[in-house]
């Protein structure tokens, strides 16, 4: 199936042409037309033999470092949980991801995280976007889109970008061709993808909601109408693909499906890994609850409990379908948390909002694993070495994705926006 | 601090004391204003109003060499101003009548008609309870809900002064079942999360960033997010809605008097858990916004109440404004609507000026203000481009075209198909039921609205439904199962007629001639009638055309 987005000056021309009386017979010619454009557009990528893909294990609320990945023990205010080695000598993490621990040959954990925004909604924003909110009046593209304009299948009928758990992040000037496709619930999947007539009826109303749009547009030319139209593309090519079978988890045989673990985060990833093998270029998955204000100790550990069986599952079984150093996995949130617990009456103390020094870790995507990058103070308060801001960070994800950082795109008013803001470049460190 | 000074001064005055910069070298004292707004003092009826919004929208557009399109035409208006008045798509019926109508002030009429019906009062209340209640939390869900929702509609269709309803919400105490205005409270536990609210709901300043720093962006310091704070210490919440569910003790609101009066430096006693004393918290005694400090000596409360309509106050007014403006147009003076600063001009200062200050003239009559728009030109403009003015996204030029929201579309819905029940595809393997959110519950209106309705912020003008929602137009029950518009199209007495009616119920207007023969020749391809009207009903019921407001 072919690239059926079109771009405003299609939808005049074919308004014009009224090339709406033959398409009765369907979406055909409107496809025929665009075939070739396609074909001829550049896109950001170095030639690479195979596309890379991204698994975005979102820890939304700010998960705190000093509890996970960025151990102090024997110092004065280290976390209550206990340090254990990893199968890599030298480097240690919480007690509560054992089973990461044992894949930890594969991932760098960055400790050296340094970023602006300490508000949830502004820090999400600027770690999924790389730019600030309200910068410049725009609505900047989350990096999921980015990745779907950029190294997505302009042939496969699955969307390029998929967020299960949490809704993604949209695509902003990109449009919406490169929306994410939200599910909700990774045990439930797409729904309604079974049409509710016949093939040969379902052809008949295409026709004519075809024509319809294309009456429409040519009158008022309306931006909404062409995102509208573009997301029933998409939904049409979904519901007659074989590959929308990746949706289904139930298709997974019982014993791979036990080993992700019987929770919402578990089937998540479960359902990431499918979808990337399928070729879909980006999954975010979505673990909400880590904004420990309170009650930090039972919480993180309840937290990286259900973080650990299958993020470590997700690591192992792509190395071993030879999918890792396709793969980029990314844990990480939007800030970490204070370095000392803050003094709540009554007993059940948290970690407030950090973002001066933080932590992440990435698995596979061709990156040489088993190391740590940059350092903090003995407190995890502040960064003493090699520090990383976001948009190195998000320079750094394109790098190792494949996709030219500084290349710009442009908005619906023409105006060129680089994927990356400037004042950053790629951490070489962290590609090892 | 000069700049705010500068929006003290520019607010309290009876005229725009800050012009376009263009208008800066004409604007010397004595000289007339640029302006058409009204003469300090004076009160301006509906009529007027409106010429005066249509004069100020003109003169921008000339600065801005932007033509402005022509004005609707009745089907155009009809469809418009049914949704944005009462939330619904008008029936075949009421379209019929209105197109035929001869008399020259039927558009009036029909405004008046639509202000006078109580969906009114319903679309207005759904909406600001999405505002006021956060649904993510759950324990919200608990709580008499639908009281605070039916008190509003009452309030908006009864006319009641839009301060009145403030003041009534904001001064509220009592159980939640005795009192729904408390529930604006229950809802927004804790100091901070009330105080949020009432800055960006009520006055338009978005201050939470306040809260811990000085603002990054703008001249509010801490110490105005925590003096606006200082208004709501005394406000006691006996138990959560979960308890209250659990062992059957009303949820209820207080105030007491903050022990010894607020003043600095004053040290509050300790609470359990925090849970009503935020990260940070800092104590100073209440403060007006930009303003003085408050003279409280009982319930602080309604001092902040009286404050509202005050002249010293020029926020209120201004936030409402903006954001009605903000429900017929897609977007506001400002934008985003809440978020009202230097930093963040508004795009028509004196229209705005002018608008808050004819509302707080007619003791903040919302019909007043409602008419007013919708009897401009502005309002009236067709959402057609014309001669190049659709690069022009914000000065009016046309009427920008916007998604109808969740609620509108099940209405609409329900109006042609009969209502569209709990969802689901055919075929499903697991049950039928909507994804929405951790727990599912609610009516079928309730979870369908929350499986399509944009998020928290999300921008009117931008289209938000992505492929599931596509997936769910397309294939779910909704339009699979005929209903009273096809079965009305059937007992036409041709296949012209029949699609003349869809279309008249679907679009609001008759079918084109090309419209017309092309759908007869698919009509009369197909075998079976029913087939082919539900082919056609189908479309028409996925199409742009339906899905937006335009």
């Amino acid at each position: 199936m072919l690239d059926l987005s079109l771009s405003r000056r299609d939808m005049l021309k074919l308004a014009a042409t009224g090339a709406g009386a033959t398409a009765l017979s369907g979406w055909l010619p409107v496809l025929a037309a665009r075939a070739a454009e396609v074909q001829a557009q550049p896109a950001a990528t170095a030639p690479t033999a195979r596309p890379k893909r991204c698994i975005l294990l979102w820890m939304d609320g700010g998960p705190s470092h000093k509890d996970t990945f960025d151990m102090k023990p024997g110092t004065p205010n280290a976390s209550p949980y206990r340090a254990i080695n990893t199968n890599v000598s030298g480097i240690q993490i919480s007690e509560h991801f054992p089973r990461v621990a044992q894949v930890m040959n594969h991932g760098v954990i960055v400790r050296s995280m340094s970023t602006l925004e300490g508000a949830h909604p502004r820090a999400r924003f600027h770690l999924h976007t790389g730019y600030r909110e309200g910068q410049g009046g725009l609505v900047y593209p989350s990096m999921g889109s980015i990745a779907a304009k950029e190294i997505g299948s302009t042939t496969s009928p699955l969307p390029n970008f998929v967020a299960i758990g949490r809704a993604g992040y949209s695509s902003g000037f990109l449009g919406a061709r490169h929306q994410p496709l939200n599910v909700v619930d990774a045990n439930r999947g797409v729904e309604n993808l079974q049409a509710f007539v016949s093939q040969g009826q379902l052809n008949n109303r295409l026709g004519l909601l075809n024509e319809m749009e294309q009456g429409f547009y040519g009158t008022y030319q309306s931006d909404a109408a062409q995102a509208h139209r573009t997301t029933y593309q998409r939904a049409v090519q979904l519901m007659q693909s074989s590959q929308a079978r990746a949706f289904d988890i139930s298709n997974e045989p019982a014993n791979s499906r036990n080993a992700y673990g019987n929770t919402a985060f578990g089937r998540g990833c479960l359902l990431a890994r499918r979808l990337v093998e399928t070729g879909v270029s980006f999954v975010e998955v979505g673990l909400g609850g880590w904004d420990t204000h309170n009650n930090n100790n039972t919480r993180v550990a309840q937290l990286s409990a259900q973080v650990d069986t299958p993020m470590a599952q997700l690591v192992k079984d792509l190395a071993d379908r030879g999918l890792l150093s396709d793969t980029l996995v990314i844990w990480m949130g939007e800030f970490g948390r204070t370095p000392r617990m803050n003094a709540r009456a009554g007993g059940d103390p948290g970690r407030d909002h950090y973002p001066r020094a933080w932590s992440l870790v990435m698995f596979g995507g061709g990156i040489r694993g088993g190391r740590v990058v940059g350092r903090t103070d003995s407190d995890a308060g502040t960064v003493t070495d090699r520090p990383v801001n976001c948009i190195q960070f998000m320079a750094t994800v394109c790098r190792i994705l494949g996709i030219d950082h500084t290349k710009m795109n442009n908005t619906p008013n023409g105006r060129p926006v680089r994927i990356v803001d400037r004042g950053g470049e790629p951490v070489r460190e962290i590609i090892g | 601090m000069a700049s705010l000074a500068a929006i003290i001064f520019w607010a309290a005055t009876d005229g725009p004391a800050v012009l376009h910069a263009q208008d800066k070298g004409a604007k010397k004292k004595g000289q007339p204003l640029t302006h058409p707004v009204p003469a300090a003092g004076t009160t301006v009826n509906v009529s007027s109003l409106a010429k005066i919004i249509d004069d100020e929208i003109a003169l921008r557009l000339k600065q801005e060499k932007i033509p402005a399109s022509a004005k609707c035409d009745d089907s155009e208006f009809i469809r418009r101003v049914y949704l944005d008045i009462v939330g619904v798509i008008p029936s075949v019926d009421r379209v019929k009548a209105f197109l035929d109508n001869k008399d020259p002030n039927k558009r009036e009429q029909l405004i008046d008609q639509l202000l006078a019906n109580g969906n009114f009062g319903k679309q207005l209340s759904e909406i600001w309870m999405h505002e006021i209640i956060s649904l993510t939390d759950p324990e919200n869900r608990l709580l008499p809900l639908e009281g605070l929702r039916k008190w509003m509609e009452t309030g908006f269709n009864n006319g009641k002064p839009w301060s009145k309803m403030v003041e009534e919400m904001l001064t509220s105490s009592g159980t939640v079942e005795d009192n729904p205005t408390t529930i604006f409270f229950a809802a927004n536990k804790g100091v901070d999360k009330v105080t949020g609210q009432v800055t960006r709901l009520f006055l338009g300043v978005q201050l939470q960033c306040a809260q811990c720093h000085n603002h990054p962006f703008t001249d509010w310091k801490q110490d105005e997010y925590w003096g606006m704070a200082a208004f709501f210490k005394g406000v006691k919440q006996n138990v959560t809605p979960k308890k209250a569910a659990k062992d059957g003790t009303p949820v209820t609101i207080t105030e007491v008097a903050v022990a010894g009066g607020p003043a600095a430096g004053k040290v509050l006693p300790k609470k359990k858990k925090g849970a009503d004393i935020p990260e940070g918290f800092k104590n100073v005694p209440p403060k007006f916004l930009a303003g003085s400090t408050a003279k409280v000596t009982g319930a602080a409360r309604p001092v902040l109440a009286k404050w509202l309509t005050s002249t010293d106050n020029p926020y209120f007014a201004r936030a409402m404004v903006n954001r009605m403006w903000a429900h017929f147009f897609g977007r506001g003076f400002v934008n985003p609507i809440d978020d009202m600063h230097d930093n963040n001009p508004a795009t028509h200062p004196e229209l705005l000026i002018a608008l808050a200050e004819q509302f707080k003239r007619h003791n903040y009559d919302l019909k007043y203000l409602v008419k007013s728009i919708v009897m401009s030109d502005t309002y009236q403009r067709s959402s057609k481009p014309s001669q190049g003015n659709d690069s022009d996204t914000e000065f009016f030029s046309r009427m920008y075209i916007r998604s109808m929201t969740a609620e509108q579309m099940y209405d609409s819905f329900t109006v042609l198909v009969g209502a569209p029940g709990k969802g689901g595809d055919k075929g499903a393997k697991k049950g039928g039921m909507v994804p929405g959110g951790k727990k599912g519950g609610g009516g079928p209106r309730e979870q369908f609205v929350r499986f399509f309705r944009l998020e928290e912020g999300a921008d009117p003008l931008e289209y938000q439904d992505g492929i599931p929602q596509a997936l769910r137009l397309m294939n779910g029950p909704i339009f699979n199962k005929g209903g009273n518009t096809l079965e009305a199209a059937l007992k036409q007495k041709s296949a012209a007629e029949g699609i003349k009616y869809l279309h008249l119920a679907v679009f609001a207007r008759p079918p084109t001639t090309q419209e017309t023969q092309r759908l007869s020749a698919y009509m009369a391809k197909q075998a079976n009638t029913r087939i082919a009207y539900n082919d056609i009903l189908w479309a028409m019921l996925n199409s742009s055309e339906f899905r937006l407001n335009h």
